[in-house]
């Protein structure tokens, strides 16, 4: 028996609030390099520069008189208020999302490595040499970490400790009774996005784009939208585990502490579930038809759309009745 | 697909990892050109020993359920005998009843008999 759809009734619980406004700092730092450092230098070292510089592939005259008229003047301060609003805006759509925030510190911090390095290079040598697009290479990987760093622990999420409702569907499993549960799911649309996106990274790769960021961001997204193609789901003692097929070192693990009760509904529930946690939640949604709903203990969903919708609510209400009514769950 | 096994049950497990394919077949779950989880998956996740879930693979492929080939997923074939399964599965089911209300095999056996000429008559 199918559950007609419903909203989620949980409260959505503010835990990402510890290290926010931290972390929302990191993220708007960087766009402020590209403003800072050009005029540091110029401060510094007017006189030996020449008449134009280069910030990553961002050309910037010296020439100007340092006014605040000159430097609103320069390409580098529209690149800067569009590079904090795309990374700003983000955060604040993700304000109760901490992983999200994380993401955009790292894309922050790499965003500025480049303007750092650039900066230094300048400050050290007004001729660029021919390694600075290496070295920029090499600290924009390290940026990526520091930046991973630099966002700290995340907080933890919350944790449900009520055994499911007596409506939804339950798997009956005996005190020391194992049980696994797997399917996979194709998604067309991700396979046609896939191939739309390989066909731009090869365009722009075969027309010899000198911003390599962009190249290898499509690629690297070319290969997200590939993995999503095909993924499987595995219910067992663990939790509910999503995988890509294609990529199984990447995978997603709800863990059953996280999880209030599983519904199967007949289709999935409105919203936008993606691989990386939305407003809504997350999941991999492929097309109309049944999907497993886990209601999840910070008032979002994750969805996986499969015909045996059922048997893995089931399996999942099954594992949770029985850790939270004192049973003797393993495995 | 659904994969349970008990250990406290006197059925060999390998036993029960083939019975829950069956059981899958029998019920719609799965359908022939499926592949089944690798053995090492099904092992870790229900924390049986490797070579366990292997024989009951072997036990499938004997029965020509699956098509085992070294180094591949297990795939459920073409040929699979819908109707034997359904039967295997109905009877599993039976005997698991007839052994949790302390039935003799005789007395299984009997009422089988029963309810089958009860049906016919």
């Amino acid at each position: 028996m199918f559950i007609p759809v419903s909203p989620v009734s949980a409260p959505c619980v503010d835990y990402a609030a510890p290290g926010r406004l931290r972390r929302l700092a990191l993220t708007a730092a960087s766009p402020l390099l590209l403003l800072i450092l050009p005029m540091a230098l110029a401060a510094l070292h007017g006189e030996r520069l020449p008449g134009r510089i280069y910030f990553g592939h961002l050309a910037i005259g010296t020439e100007h008189a340092l006014t605040w008229r000159g430097w609103i003047s320069q390409p580098q301060f529209g690149v800067a208020l569009w590079s904090e609003a795309l990374l700003v805006l983000p955060f604040l759509s993700h304000w109760r999302l901490p992983q999200v925030q994380r993401v955009l510190v790292i894309v922050g911090f790499t965003f500025g490595a480049p303007i750092l390095v650039s900066g230094v290079l300048w400050t050290l040598k007004p001729v660029q040499p021919p390694w600075s697009t290496p070295a920029e290479i090499i600290c924009t990987v390290v940026a990526a970490a520091v930046g991973y760093r630099a966002a700290g622990t995340l907080p933890r999420p919350p944790e449900a400790t009520a055994a499911p409702p007596p409506y939804v569907p339950t798997m009956a499993l005996r005190s020391g009774q194992r049980a696994m549960f797997v399917t996979s799911t194709w998604s067309a649309r991700r396979l046609l996005t896939s191939a739309v996106l390989a066909g731009f990274t090869v365009w722009n790769a075969s027309r010899g784009a000198d911003v390599w960021q962009l190249t290898a961001l499509l690629a690297l997204w070319t290969a997200l939208e590939v993995a999503q193609a095909r993924t499987r789901l595995q219910i067992d003692g663990s939790g509910v585990t999503v995988r890509f097929l294609w990529l199984p070192a990447l995978r997603r693990t709800v863990p059953y502490p996280s999880v209030r009760f599983a519904e199967a509904m007949s289709e999935a529930p409105p919203g936008r579930y993606k691989l990386s946690t939305g407003v809504e939640g997350w999941g991999i949604v492929s097309g109309k038809g049944p999907a497993l709903v886990l209601a999840l203990a910070d008032g979002r969903r994750f969805v996986y759309s499969t015909s045996e919708a059922e048997t893995a609510a089931a399996l999942v209400n099954g594992w949770l009745s029985r850790e939270r009514q004192g049973g003797t769950a393993s495995c | 697909m659904l994969i349970t096994v008990d250990p406290s049950s006197a059925q060999p497990l390998a036993d029960q990892v083939a019975g829950s394919v069956r059981a899958a077949l029998a019920g719609g779950m799965a359908r022939p050109g499926d592949r089944l989880p690798s053995a090492r998956t099904v092992a870790a996740a229900l924390g049986i020993n490797l070579h366990t879930v292997l024989r009951g693979y072997q036990q499938l492929r004997d029965e020509g359920v699956v098509e085992l080939r070294r180094g591949r997923a297990a795939v459920i074939t073409g040929t699979a005998d819908q109707f034997r399964l359904q039967l295997s599965a109905a009877a599993d089911e039976f005997a698991k009843a007839a052994d949790h209300a302390g039935a003799s095999e005789e007395e299984a056996l009997a009422a089988v008999r029963e309810a089958l000429r009860a049906i016919r008559a």
